[in-house]
Parts: C-alpha cells; structure tokens; sequence
C-alpha cells in the first residue's frame, strides 16, 4: 500500500467509524468530480490540529443545516435546544474523534501522537492550499467533506 | 457505590455524551458535577467528596495529564480511579497513561457499553482491591 493509499484508507476507516458510532448512518465516498454541493455560504468548518509526529491539520466541512441534525443526533438535542454552540461543539467533537482514530490508524501502535484543541468556524474552510488528502461524502441525504491539510502529509505523500 | 462522578472535558457536547453512556452504563443515580477544564477538576476533587473523575485528555487551561499527575500526587486523591476518554487511543498512548495513573482509556467514540466494562473493573477492585 502505497502513502496516499494509506491515508485515504485511514480517513475512510476513520470517519466510517467514528459516523457509524455516533450517528447509526453509513458513509459512502464519492468521487471528486461528483457533485455534491457542500461548500457555499451556509457551510461550517471544524478544524482538529494534529502536532506530532505530523504536523497539519483535519478539516470537516458541512452545511449548516447537517450540523443541526449531527447536533441532535450526536447529543440528543431537541429542535429548540440546538444553539449554534451546540452546533459548532458537536462539529469539533466528531472532527476530534475522526482525527484521533485517523492518526491512530496512520502511525504504529507503539508510537505516541498528538493532537490540538478544535476550532470552528463559519463559510469554507479558508486554507485549503496544502491539501494533501480530500473525501467528499454522502451521510444519508447529507453531504460531508473532510480533508487532511498540511506539508508534513504532503511530504509523506512526496516521498512514496 | 459510585456517587459522585467529576466529568472533565471542554466540550460541553462531549460532556453530555458522556453523562448519557455512563448513565446507561449503571450509575443513573449518581450526581454528575462537570468540569470545563483539569483546573476546574482538580478544584471539584480537592473540595468535595468524589468517587470517580472521567476526563478527556485534549482541554484548555489544563489538560487531562496534568490532571491525572496531580491527582496521583495527593496522598489524599491518590486512590481516585480516572477514567481517561480519549480520541488517541492508540496503545503507546493507552500503556503510558495507564502508567501515568489513569485506572483505563476508552477510545472515542466512547459508548455504554465501553463504558460499563471499566465501571465493573472499578467497582471489582473496591471490593477486593
């Protein structure tokens, strides 16, 4: 299996999981060129850092109105209850569950890794020009993108 | 009898989640005191009785490590299991914080039934521990 092979198998393991888990719904990966509208205005972000031993970053994608219902699916919120922090908190929640299980699927078992403190945010993700891995998804009748962004990850992917 | 659980994570979402698998899991009738921070932890454990403290390792101000360390170091939390809910949970990081001091690592995402194993494991050693 070659570097890209292996990240992207780590990602879709990773947010199969971690969806599956925390929202009963099955993913399915779709192909770049499908259009599947995610990123406009109404789109929000969750960014995880990873910090050792990669540097770089998880970034999830998804519409605003998707984030309500992962809100309420995630915590059990009802219609009334699912503020914007709601929203935001259960993003960057699932965004740091997918990217621990991705680096934990990516580095040895005997090796350390960390990772940083979430943000989110409002629109597209601004940074996207170190994109090393991406995954657009359809979740049910909702679409996701998440990505791996960073040099460290695009060197990795360099050096295969 | 586990009466009084300390839920530690910067995440309010997570908290809950928490609260609800640990529920599920067997203490329905315990008294949850959350916490947004390991500082706000450690303050909680210092000043009130506490059977239990859940954490998530990733949080601002101070971080799930640090909370174990200081707890481990008090003669008098010493014996405080500590749940550890992580999203690095490979077994490096699960063998370090274990012998750091944490009684177990559940990897997220966490659910009742990960959940009920390391409860029964902390009630077994109460018992004969």
């Amino acid at each position: 299996m070659n570097e890209l092979d292996k990240i992207q198998s780590s990602l879709a393991s990773a947010v199969s999981t971690t969806m599956e888990n925390m929202t009963f719904e099955e993913i399915e990966i779709m192909d770049e060129a499908d259009d599947i509208q995610i990123v406009d205005s109404d789109t929000i972000w969750s960014m995880l850092p990873f910090q050792k031993p990669h540097s770089g970053e998880l970034v999830i994608q998804i519409s605003r109105s998707y984030g309500k219902v992962l809100a309420e699916e995630v915590v059990g919120l009802v219609d009334d209850d699912v503020s914007e922090n709601a929203i935001n908190d259960a993003l960057a929640e699932i965004a740091n569950t997918i990217a621990g299980r991705f680096m934990g699927a990516l580095v040895p078992e005997n090796q350390e890794f960390e990772l940083g403190l979430p943000e989110t945010g409002n629109g597209s993700f601004a940074d996207q020009s170190e994109v090393a891995a991406a995954m657009p998804l359809r979740i049910g009748c909702h679409a996701m993108y998440v990505s791996i962004v960073g040099k460290d990850f695009i060197d990795l992917l360099e050096k295969a | 009898m586990i009466e009084n659980i300390v839920i530690a994570d910067d995440s309010s979402t997570a908290r809950m989640i928490i609260k609800r698998c640990l529920e599920i899991a067997g203490t329905a009738d315990a008294n949850f005191i959350e916490a947004g921070n390991g500082e706000e932890a450690l303050k909680i454990v210092r000043e009130q009785p506490i059977d239990l403290i859940v954490t998530d390792l990733n949080m601002p101000v101070m971080d799930g490590r640090a909370l174990i360390r200081h707890i481990k170091a008090s003669p008098k939390l010493t014996q405080l299991p500590i749940l550890v809910i992580s999203s690095v949970g490979n077994e490096a990081s699960r063998e370090d914080l274990i012998e750091q001091g944490a009684f177990a690592v559940i990897g997220k995402p966490i659910s009742p039934a990960s959940v009920a194993v390391a409860l029964e494991d902390i009630i077994d050693q109460d018992q004969w521990g």
